[in-house]
């Protein structure tokens, strides 16, 4: 019988196409195995060094906004002036911008109304000159709130500025920290019902948001809303949601807040009135760990008003 | 598929390639023995496996942070290693309470002399501990290396040839110099020396004469060599100079701080009673001027009066209430100056202890803030490094702070 030949063309020419003879699968593994040698031990180069200028001014500001959120306000006050300092060095704008508003935010805290108002001011100005649209709103924001604080301010004629042009703003934040301020100016005026409005709408804005914090100060502000209102029982149940929400944020001063509102809104209903009196006491308490004096004395007056059975 | 059954120009192709494979195959191979040879033998070469290596021992208080194969170092070197660490059985630890064995390579063993030390260091602030064996500077070689005996005088007589050295030593008969050293060539003046000392025989050495084995290990209490035998065999002992471990030495220095601690604060009183003394001072010199003022307008009236024709000195200078004063000023600042100066003594004394023990902390602490300062830097550098890792930078998150940004937070309503 004839042997038969296989077709060596055929095996001469795969045999062609691939290393030498190689096997597949020791390809397969090889490739692998050097893309892992090559790579597995592979570290980028370090990034280039940053100028000692422009790393001192990032360390001031890493600084200030560390001791911002611990809310340190002298410490930080402090830093972020120096933050705006280094960055006006370095000829920032944007970043001297934000330092100059967190500035005054912390200056507004530390209730040095006049000097937080010019450098909102300043950091509005040079906002506008760069373009930087939602940085030069939450100026402005800032502006309204500090001017709602000063005793010989009003937000009137700025807000009657803003208000056509608040849908310019992109961030839901923004607004919704807008309609807040304009809600608060519109109780304060009287305008009960308006305000009521106008808090649903900033409620609505950091809800599209998702923006919890904001949420839940509207909700707060809803609920003091109520009280003047006269709608205590509501008042209370919105005070107990708002309660509920800094629990979840880790708030401690919006927490001795609500615990203060709902003990007062309960009082008003005179409902639960154990309950308001715990909720007063331990605003109270807490109002003295936090250092704020005035309203742990609000607190305390409340407590003595109930057991005095006002 | 055998390979008869293929056609002959196939079966020539294909014993080709099979005769190609086979060169791949033993070339491979050869390299590859080649590649192993080449690595046991620089392995060996640089853990001197081929080397001479000398056992010596020590004893050490206690065996913390000492492993068997670590390194001892001379000058700074790697020169052998850690053999043998053992605790010495109960009731025979008058030398020490752990013996340790090490081997030291050639050539480290020619620095290695009667003299030389084996210091005991702190290697990191865990605890471990390393031998560092100090070079020996004005003694005898542990090791010898060329021929030797023991000659009588006459006989040493005939070996005052170049090539013949001392191998022993001997001190004059009070001890205070040597008459002969190890290495010192044989002159017949010595030799007459020893002779009128009444020594019989003398240990020579012949430096023509080398064996690559030791032929002598140092007997410190004879002073010259003996051979390497029996007990001698497990190497020449070398004295310890301990210290203890960093973590035994934190603890002393901790204890010693809360010691220190009652007597800082008692400085302080002291500082303060002295304060408070040098204040009683200041007032009563503040008082004494005051009354002494009185004192120098009668001395003007005196004066004034000297110049006059009445009066006698002795009246006019000092009269009865002058002198009483002056008598009750003087007592007075003589025992606050014998106060002050006694406050002062002791608030220096103090001082002086208060530095001194300092100065020691500091010292203590050199080392161990050095090597924490390294190990931060190495540990973030190490770190920094992963980091930067294509596979592992995922898991550290972003790399880059949050940029800044104005922050704009909802108000509660005021009150």
């Amino acid at each position: 019988m004839k042997p038969q030949i296989p077709n060596l063309k055929h095996q001469r020419s795969t045999h062609h196409q691939g290393w030498c003879g190689v096997p597949g699968i020791w390809k397969f593994f090889g490739i692998w195995i050097l893309a892992f040698g090559f790579c597995g031990c592979r570290s980028a180069k370090p990034p280039p060094e940053p100028p000692v200028a422009v790393a001192r001014a990032e360390r001031s500001r890493a600084q200030a906004r560390g001791l911002s959120e611990q809310q340190n306000w002298v410490g930080a006050a402090a830093e972020w002036r120096n933050a705006a300092k280094e960055a006006s060095l370095l000829n920032d704008g944007a970043r001297e911008a934000a330092a100059l508003h967190n500035l005054a935010d912390t200056e507004r805290q530390l209730q040095q109304y006049e000097t937080a108002f010019s450098n909102a001011l300043a950091a509005a100005q040079i906002n506008e000159a760069l373009g930087r649209k939602e940085d030069w709103w939450r100026n402005q924001i800032l502006l309204l709130q500090i001017e709602d604080l000063q005793t010989n301010g009003s937000p009137a004629e700025r807000l009657d500025r803003l208000v056509p042009r608040i849908a310019e703003s992109n961030d839901p934040g923004t607004r919704g920290a807008f309609w807040n301020e304009l809600g608060l100016w519109q109780q304060r005026e009287k305008k009960l019902d308006e305000a009521a409005e106008t808090f649903l709408r900033a409620q609505s804005e950091y809800e599209g948001g998702k923006d919890r914090a904001g949420v839940a100060t509207v909700i707060a502000n809803r609920a003091k809303l109520l009280e003047a209102q006269g709608e205590n029982e509501l008042a209370a149940r919105m005070w107990a949601d708002a309660l509920r929400r800094f629990e979840a944020l880790g708030e401690p001063i919006a927490i001795a807040h609500a615990l203060l509102g709902q003990g007062r809104a309960l009082m008003a209903a005179k409902k639960d009135l154990p309950q308001a009196d715990m909720h007063l006491r331990r605003a109270a308490r807490n109002f003295r760990h936090l250092q704020l004096l005035d309203e742990a004395a609000e607190a305390d007056e409340l407590v003595r008003r109930l057991n005095a059975g006002q | 598929m055998a390979l008869q059954d293929l056609t002959p120009q196939l079966r020539t192709r294909l014993s080709r390639l099979e005769r190609v494979v086979g060169i791949f195959v033993v070339l491979a191979t050869v390299l590859l023995l080649a590649g192993l040879a080449y690595y046991v033998y620089s392995t060996a070469e640089r853990k001197g496996w081929f080397k001479r290596k000398l056992p010596y021992f020590t004893y050490v208080g206690s065996g913390t942070g000492l492993q068997v194969g670590d390194p001892i170092r001379l000058m700074g070197f790697p020169a052998g290693r850690v053999t043998q660490i053992e605790a010495m059985p109960p009731y025979q630890d008058q030398y020490g309470d752990v013996f340790v064995q090490f081997e030291i390579v050639e050539p480290y063993e020619g620095y290695i002399w009667e003299d030389s030390v084996a210091r005991v260091e702190p290697a990191n602030f865990l605890g471990g501990r390393y031998i560092e064996i100090t070079k020996g500077t004005n003694s005898a070689p542990t090791y010898i290396f060329d021929s030797y005996e023991d000659v009588s005088l006459p006989e040493a007589q005939s070996r005052t040839a170049p090539n013949f050295v001392f191998s022993q030593e001997i001190w004059d008969d009070a001890i205070t110099n040597y008459v002969v050293r190890v290495g010192n060539r044989v002159t017949p003046a010595v030799l007459s020396r020893l002779q009128a000392m009444g020594i019989n025989t003398i240990q020579i050495s012949d430096k023509s004469k080398k064996s690559p084995k030791p032929s002598g290990i140092w007997d410190e209490k004879a002073g010259k060599y003996a051979r390497v035998e029996g007990e001698k065999k497990k190497g020449y002992w070398v004295h310890v100079d301990e210290t203890p471990a960093v973590t035994e030495r934190l603890q002393k220095i901790a204890n010693q701080v809360e010691e220190a601690l009652p007597n800082f604060l008692a400085l302080t009183n002291t500082l303060v009673r002295a304060l408070t003394n040098i204040d009683a001072v200041a007032r009563h010199t503040d008082e004494l001027l005051v009354s002494a003022k009185p004192v120098v307008t009668n001395f003007a009236k005196i004066s004034e009066n000297l110049s006059g024709p009445q009066g006698t000195l002795g009246d006019w200078l000092i009269p009865t209430n002058v002198n009483a004063q002056l008598t009750m000023t003087l007592a007075s600042a003589n025992t606050n100056v014998n106060l002050i100066s006694s406050n002062l003594l002791a608030t220096l004394d103090n001082v002086a202890n208060l530095t001194s023990n300092l100065n020691a902390q500091v010292q203590a602490n050199g080392l161990i803030l050095s090597e924490i300062s390294r190990l931060i830097a190495n540990a973030d550098d190490m770190v920094q490094g992963l980091k930067r890792n294509w596979l592992l930078r995922g898991s550290f998150g972003a790399q880059t702070n949050a940029p800044v940004e104005s922050v704009i937070k909802p108000r509660l309503a005021p009150k």
